[in-house]
């Protein structure tokens, strides 16, 4: 294995990192005359071979260990900065499921997010059953419109997306369908957190409940809220997952999606 | 946090790498070394009682001395240190 920065210099050929959605490296080595594609239409043109390519590094990765997902839902709020740095102070990046409305509210903790590394995706323009599940193309809708209010705030959009309860029991099969077409990637969780199941939960059932699911699991997605509650649990659970050796990671547009309506959870 | 293995793309298409996997150590990419320039149409000799590698291609050659972690390039006549280690038992 030789560092390719150098030698490749020296070959006469120029050294990008593209950024892309993951938190997978993609490193572009080229000479300006042999190239056609921008990295945005790289992007898109090896949108399978890279899907493959992030599936073998996960396979890889999951034969010895294990992998966590955190996913925080509802935000942002303001207990994100104080989230950003617990998770910060550990190394550990997470994905943000978003509303419109908060993202409007707190742009600069949304621009500090990605700047750090995190994920930022949808989780609607409203949280209102009676909105989100209205009709066959409302759930899309409420995801466009949340994304339109991200790529004023980041300048790009995302297709990771969380329909609000989660795609079981309110969500059908038709508005699934549309979402598809929209290419969003659909996601629930195997770990709830619990933390906002009721107002008196406490910070030690959420522990409890959370790790004892990540001794379950070889891949977890763990649900959290933002919540003062959850602002206390998170340092015992993030010092449990650094103590097993949890790989932790972020969602990926690169992966197909896990929901119960779609039965991919065993 | 530990970063997953790179993508490697050679100007418009992704690097096929044959199921070996570059890596990321200290922010420095490490990709093998005979796939990579092969791919950027160079080829490799690897000489045993010297444990050096030479590398040939329009633009240039350079020689690497796999002992000392030096790279000198015939034409330009540069040198410059170079990082090269064993992998599964390839370089």
């Amino acid at each position: 294995m030789i560092s390719i920065r150098n030698l490749t210099r020296e070959l006469g050929y120029e050294v990008d990192y593209i950024e892309n959605s993951t938190n997978t490296p993609v490193i572009r080595i080229y000479k300006q005359e042999q190239i056609k594609l921008t990295n945005t239409e790289l992007l898109y043109k090896c949108h399978l071979e890279l899907v493959d390519h992030y599936n073998a590094v996960y396979k890889k990765i999951i034969e010895n260990r294990r992998v966590v997902f955190l996913t925080f839902d509802d935000g942002p709020s303001h207990f994100t900065p104080q989230i950003l740095d617990l998770l910060d102070s550990y190394g550990f990046k997470a994905t943000f499921f978003m509303l419109s409305d908060y993202m409007k509210k707190y742009p600069d903790v949304i621009k500090r997010m990605v700047a750090e590394g995190h994920l930022p995706a949808i989780h609607g323009s409203t949280h209102f059953r009676n909105e989100v599940y209205k009709n066959d193309f409302s759930v899309r809708n409420s995801m466009d419109t949340a994304n339109n209010v991200l790529k004023s705030i980041i300048g790009r959009t995302s297709l990771l997306c969380r329909v609000p309860y989660g795609s079981v029991p309110y969500m059908t099969k038709k508005q699934l369908y549309d979402l598809k077409l929209g290419g969003y990637k659909v996601w629930d969780w195997n770990i709830d957190s619990c933390d906002s199941k009721r107002s008196s939960v406490t910070s030690e059932y959420i522990i409890s409940i959370t790790t004892q699911g990540l001794g379950k699991h070889k891949e977890s997605i763990i649900l959290f809220h933002e919540k003062a509650v959850t602002l206390q649990a998170l340092p015992t659970i993030l010092r449990y997952i650094k103590d097993n050796n949890i790989v932790v990671k972020v969602l990926s547009e690169y992966m197909p999606g896990k929901s119960q309506i779609e039965k991919s959870f065993k | 946090m530990e970063s997953d293995y790179p993508i490697i793309i050679v100007n418009d298409d992704v690097l096929n790498l044959n199921g070996s996997f570059p890596e990321i150590i200290n922010n420095t990419a490490y990709a093998p070394i005979r796939i990579l320039m092969n791919a950027l149409g160079a080829q490799v000799y690897w000489n045993e009682s010297l444990n050096s590698i030479t590398i040939v291609s329009a633009f240039d050659n350079i020689v690497i001395n796999i002992n000392e972690k030096t790279a000198v390039t015939l034409i330009h006549k540069t040198t410059f240190p170079i990082d090269v280690f064993m992998y599964n038992d390839f370089y």
